[in-house]
């Protein structure tokens, strides 16, 4: 296994701070520090968080790209995204990143956002530079398995673990109830089976229901985090 | 209204009730006595018969659910109490009337505006009793904790209550008229000579009074106490001011204080914890960034820390504004 580094990217006072008619997510900070001490514990590297204004489209991907860059060919890297996601149609979902022009009286600044399409770019990318790797993506938001879904194909090294289906809402009180799920699993084990077993049976413990998609890559079945 | 008040009360009544019998002003002198004998009856009932304890004298028949003078149980207790009087002033009215056998001709008779009045105080009282005991439940801090002032009549949540001082001002207003009609019926039950006036006297409003007058029927005699429905309606929009200003939530400026205070310790708590999350993120993870992305990430999480300090210094000013505001 090779060197494993983690990108996180959050977006909680930005929403209302700017005036952008999204609500404030005050977890954000507390799912950041939380994922950063777990994935410490797991021995990964993980790098300054981008957080609220710094979290712009340019911003994640040239970090992500500098970091898979770096990464050797059998390199992991972990994505994680916690904020407001949306769908543009159907087959178009975005996150709702830092943009300079968004303002709730504006037209959304439509292109600055990263749309799921573009999202698929940076997994080939990641693809290309570590042809032996494992990609995860943990996407906290609305419509989070939207970001993925054009790319099923690649299932054999990248790992999904999203809050909500395409096409449904992430649901949230006082924390994102996903998160809450991932953390408890997280906190007592790193095998992705078992993540994913214990996520599916604790989630619908806090909530009613549980929409989370969790897709573990076909060459990392029995590995942990 | 202490025991002394009472007495003193009583005395100036009987005073005044002797000189104006003794001034041939029979009539109003009745009215009075009526007065007297029931302030005795009723504290005969209170004091001997059902011995109640009061706590701050008769004045706790006036004292309401919040704990202070109302107006609304003022109202009330004053219109039933000048109606019962007048009733007793007809019947004493009839004892002294010269006629052999007066009394065999009374008759418990009202005109429809007085049943109007009375029935508009007491759906009144009712109204208000309602609101209040509904605000209490709600809110059971407004329960006065304190000796109830006969100010309180006027006084509202925040000073002198407009819709109180004006339903105050034409409830003695109306008083005084219906007593000067009370006090003309009683002269004329008082001068009566023939029987059968008794008769049209006690069944007459003043509609068919003035009906007869037309017909040139002199020997029709007055007619029962009355307010014009004109006055009536006015005491009736008096009344729903009142009610209606009741059904009002009250700005209070103590309550928007508390509210901003909680607001503001809300905000002030977040942004420090939000502050100390991403100090601890920064502690946890600035070593490993090496490139200029990685430092413009650090700066700007050192920007975000430093915006939240500046940010909790701005509301804990403005929550000692409030602070120093509310002394």
């Amino acid at each position: 296994m090779g060197k494993k580094t983690a990108v996180l990217v959050g977006l909680g006072d930005y929403y209302s701070e700017r005036a952008t008619g999204y609500s404030s997510l005050p977890f954000v900070y507390q799912n950041l520090s939380d994922l950063v001490d777990i994935l410490t514990t797991y021995k990964w590297t993980v790098y300054t968080p981008i957080v609220d204004s710094a979290a712009t489209e340019k911003n994640i991907f040239d970090s992500a790209i500098e970091k898979i860059g770096s990464l050797e060919s059998d390199g992991w890297f972990l994505f994680y995204y916690t904020g407001h996601g949306a769908l543009k149609t159907d087959s178009e979902m975005y996150l709702v990143n830092s943009a300079e022009n968004f303002r709730y009286d504006l037209v959304l600044p439509i292109n600055d956002f990263i749309f799921n399409y573009e999202y698929t770019k940076l997994t080939e990318f990641f693809r290309s530079k570590c042809p032996d790797g494992h990609m995860i993506t943990i996407v906290d938001c609305c419509h989070a398995y939207g970001l993925i879904t054009d790319f099923q194909t690649q299932q054999s090294f990248h790992t999904i673990i999203a809050a909500s289906q395409k096409e449904e809402q992430a649901y949230y009180a006082d924390n994102s109830f996903f998160f809450k799920a991932l953390k408890q699993t997280l906190l007592q084990t790193n095998e992705f089976q078992q993540i994913k077993d214990s996520i599916e049976i604790i989630l619908p413990r806090m909530y009613r229901f549980s929409n989370c998609v969790i897709h573990i890559a076909d060459n990392f079945q029995n590995s942990q985090l | 209204m202490n025991k002394n008040a009472f007495i003193i009360t009583n005395a100036v009544l009987a005073i005044s009730a002797l000189i104006l019998w003794l001034k041939d002003e029979k009539a109003v002198s009745v009215f009075l006595i009526s007065i007297l004998l029931l302030f005795f009856i009723f504290w005969i009932l209170v004091r001997v018969v059902f011995r109640v304890k009061y706590t701050y004298g008769i004045s706790d028949i006036f004292i309401g659910d919040e704990g202070g003078f109302s107006l609304s149980r003022l109202q009330a207790v004053v219109w039933a109490f000048i109606i019962i009087a007048y009733q007793l002033s007809v019947a004493i009215a009839l004892g002294v009337n010269q006629m052999p056998n007066a009394m065999y001709y009374y008759e418990l008779t009202f005109s429809e505006e007085t049943l109007f009045l009375l029935g508009l105080s007491l759906g009144s009282y009712i109204s208000v009793k309602g609101i209040t005991v509904d605000k209490i439940n709600k809110h059971p801090e407004l329960i006065k904790h304190r000796k109830p002032k006969f100010s309180d009549i006027i006084i509202g949540d925040n000073g002198i209550d407009f819709s109180r001082v004006q339903m105050l001002i034409w409830t003695v207003i109306a008083l005084f008229v219906f007593s000067t009609k009370v006090v003309y019926f009683i002269n004329e039950i008082i001068g009566v000579t023939d029987p059968s006036q008794f008769k049209v006297l006690f069944n007459s409003n003043v509609d068919q009074f003035l009906e007869f007058k037309k017909d040139g029927n002199e020997t029709t005699k007055g007619h029962l106490p009355y307010l014009p429905w004109s006055f009536l309606v006015l005491m009736g929009l008096s009344q729903g001011a009142y009610i209606g200003k009741k059904l009002i939530p009250t700005f209070k400026l103590d309550d928007l204080k508390l509210n901003k205070e909680e607001e503001l310790r809300i905000t002030i708590s977040s942004l420090n914890t939000k502050k100390a999350l991403l100090s601890n993120i920064l502690t946890k993870t600035a070593a490993n960034n090496i490139s200029e992305i990685d430092r413009k990430n650090i700066a700007n999480l050192e920007n975000e820390i430093a915006a939240a300090q500046k940010k909790v210094e701005e509301l804990n000013k403005e929550m000692q504004l409030i602070q120093e505001y509310k002394k």
